[in-house]
């Protein structure tokens, strides 16, 4: 009997996994809560189809996969439009659109769900136009529509870079990118960069249009604070000592109609926690990332993960690792036949291999210094959701309520709608300034995940 | 003063109208309501409860920022709706 795999998550990894696990003749259910499939790198453009944002290299692998994805798309059941808001033990899995829910009881469930952007918390970082970097390149990719006029870039890491040089492609005039470190300090990892030489050579094209479009590049600057009066007119930046703390007499204002910031992501973790798998903290990977094997397999029977959702890979390890899993999912209960997928696939895992060893060296980049925490003053909101400030916050630890679930029960942080994805690693960082964060443990994850319709609720139905 | 336009190429084919906070925009079909706003320079789209001005922040559906009223109904994501011809737009106020 061909098993029933079910895949959250049309990005690269749910495609790769959609494509192999039909292959082997699974029943392949695929959902995604986007209208469309490609996931964040490879998002299509719901309205104009002519839109091309990226390099060529990278929208040659987008036709790739969306073509490989196209030609089996009809026989699997691929849902757009669904959201998984629930996973337990079973697997059993809750899904909706709108209107209706449903409980899914496949053999396996991989979660392919990726990231979502983080940025730290600094005044005025909740004015309208202050966004994440990666939310204005989806606004241009999938929309067609530039962000703004004049845009200031704040961050870390590599998608800040390539951002700014797909906006000022599409002529946006990108007044400053401030980057927390220098890119230089890549250069120490030799290996990592061959390993990765697609990626670099990437990332040299997008600085080379940096270099064209005359940006100013500034390396060690940091935000201080964001001002405007119903929407940010100006940041004010300065350079940083090495360990985040601004450096007093750099300062600058610049003018500006949006500020974009990327300081790393957070993995979309809730559904494998609420299914009880076991976790561990990485802040410089996203946050709690579900333990694996090499494939893909978690604590949890009939749960795999793969992707950005496994902590932070990039692409190139998201297809791979795609592939990886959707074959095990295929033959989940067999284990000799799982343990020979080593062999049968090795170019998949080698390629999976090679990419880690680049992304570990990124991942330098991501590892945020103590004195970034000390960009928020008391004001400053933590939790956008529920308006918590840090001094809130602050004062909860004060009186010895240093778990999470306690902060959040003294302060209502990390209770609102985003279910803390957008503040849960910022509290945690908090907590943890002087302290081993290794043992900090996430908050309960709540039944839903996500917020869906009571209408959904209402009108469900189980197999 | 007249209202940009930031889409990045002229759009062809039918444009039609909605409301937002008792303004005629203009939009084109598949577009979402974030995108219609931004495309014509509006940005605030909701006060929080403790009456800062929020607007569009993750552009990806997962942080709830962008949650405004549309056709009556609160906590409704700008960056996921798709815009519909005649739909009215308001700036949520808190909870809604
Ligand atoms: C906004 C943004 C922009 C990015 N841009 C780039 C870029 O330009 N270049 C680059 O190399 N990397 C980029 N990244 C990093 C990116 O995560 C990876 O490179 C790559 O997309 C990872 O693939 P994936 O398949 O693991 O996850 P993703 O591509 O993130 O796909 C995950 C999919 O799961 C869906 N999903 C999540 N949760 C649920 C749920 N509960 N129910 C249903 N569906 C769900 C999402 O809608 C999404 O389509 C970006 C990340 C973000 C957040
Ligand atoms: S901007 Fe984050 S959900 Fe719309």
């Amino acid at each position: 009997m061909p098993l029933h795999v079910v895949i959250v998550g049309a990005g690269p990894a749910g495609m790769a996994a959609a494509i192999e696990a039909r292959r082997r003749g699974s029943k392949v259910t695929l959902l995604d809560e986007m209208a469309r499939s490609g996931g964040q790198i490879f998002r299509q453009s719901a309205i104009d189809s002519e839109l091309r944002v990226g390099l060529p290299s990278e929208l040659k692998r987008k036709a790739d996969l969306l073509s490989g994805f196209n030609a089996i798309s009809d026989q699997i059941d691929y849902r757009a439009n669904h959201t998984a808001y629930a996973l337990f033990e079973g697997p059993e899995l809750h899904v909706s659109d709108d209107n209706c829910s449903e409980v899914l009881k496949p053999d396996v469930v991989i979660i392919a769900t990726g990231v979502c952007e983080r940025a730290v918390p600094f005044p005025g970082w909740t004015l309208p136009g202050v966004v994440n970097v990666g939310g204005a390149q989806t606004l241009l990719k999938s929309q067609g529509v530039k962000i703004g006029e004049r845009v200031v870039i704040a961050g870390s890491g590599a998608l800040p870079i390539a951002v700014a040089a797909q906006l000022s492609k599409a002529g946006v005039h990108v007044v400053a990118v401030a980057m927390l470190y220098p890119m230089r300090s890549l250069l120490v990892h030799p290996y990592a960069l061959w390993a990765g030489r697609r990626v670099v050579l990437e990332g040299f094209s997008y600085l080379n249009v940096l270099r064209q479009h005359d940006i100013l590049m500034l390396s060690r600057y940091v935000p201080l604070r964001a001002d405007g009066s119903d929407h940010v007119e100006s940041v004010q930046i300065a350079q940083h000592d090495g360990t985040g703390r601004p450096v007093p007499g750099t300062e600058k204002r610049v003018g500006c109609d949006i500020l974009a910031l990327n300081y790393g992501f957070t993995v979309n973790s809730e559904l494998a926690a609420m299914a009880g798998v076991d976790m561990t903290y990485r802040p410089e990977q996203g946050g709690w990332i579900p333990i694996t094997d090499q494939f893909c397999r978690t604590s949890c029977s009939g749960v795999l993960v793969a992707g950005d959702s496994g902590g932070l890979r990039g692409a190139w390890v998201a297809q791979a690792e795609g592939r990886i899993a959707g074959a095990v999912a295929s033959r989940y209960y067999d284990e000799r036949a799982v343990s020979n997928l080593s062999q049968e696939m090795s170019q998949s895992f080698k390629e999976r291999s090679r990419h880690q060893s680049f992304q570990k060296a990124m991942q330098q980049f991501l590892q945020l210094p103590t004195g970034v925490w000390g960009w928020a003053d008391e004001e400053t909101v933590v939790c956008r959701c529920e308006c918590v400030t840090q001094k809130q916050i602050q004062t909860a630890i004060d009186n010895g309520h240093t778990s999470l679930n306690a902060i959040k029960r003294n302060t209502r942080a990390g209770m609102g709608w985003c279910g803390g994805r957008m503040c849960m690693q910022n509290v945690a960082a908090q907590v943890s300034v002087g302290k081993p964060s290794e043992d900090l443990q996430p908050m309960t994850p709540r039944p839903v995940a996500r917020p869906i319709s009571l209408q959904a609720i209402r009108n469900q139905t189980i197999p | 003063m007249n209202a940009p336009d930031r889409r990045i190429r002229k759009k062809t084919g039918d444009s039609f109208l909605f409301e937002f906070e008792g303004r005629s925009i203009t939009a084109w079909p598949g577009e979402t309501v974030a995108a219609a706003l931004i495309a014509s320079g509006h940005y605030n789209l909701r006060t929080a409860e403790d009456q800062s001005n929020r607007g569009l922040f993750c552009g990806i559906g997962m942080c709830w920022e962008c949650r405004c009223v549309v056709d009556g109904n609160p906590n409704t994501r700008a960056c996921m709706t798709e815009v519909k011809p005649g739909m009215i737009v308001r700036r949520q106020h808190g909870v809604g």
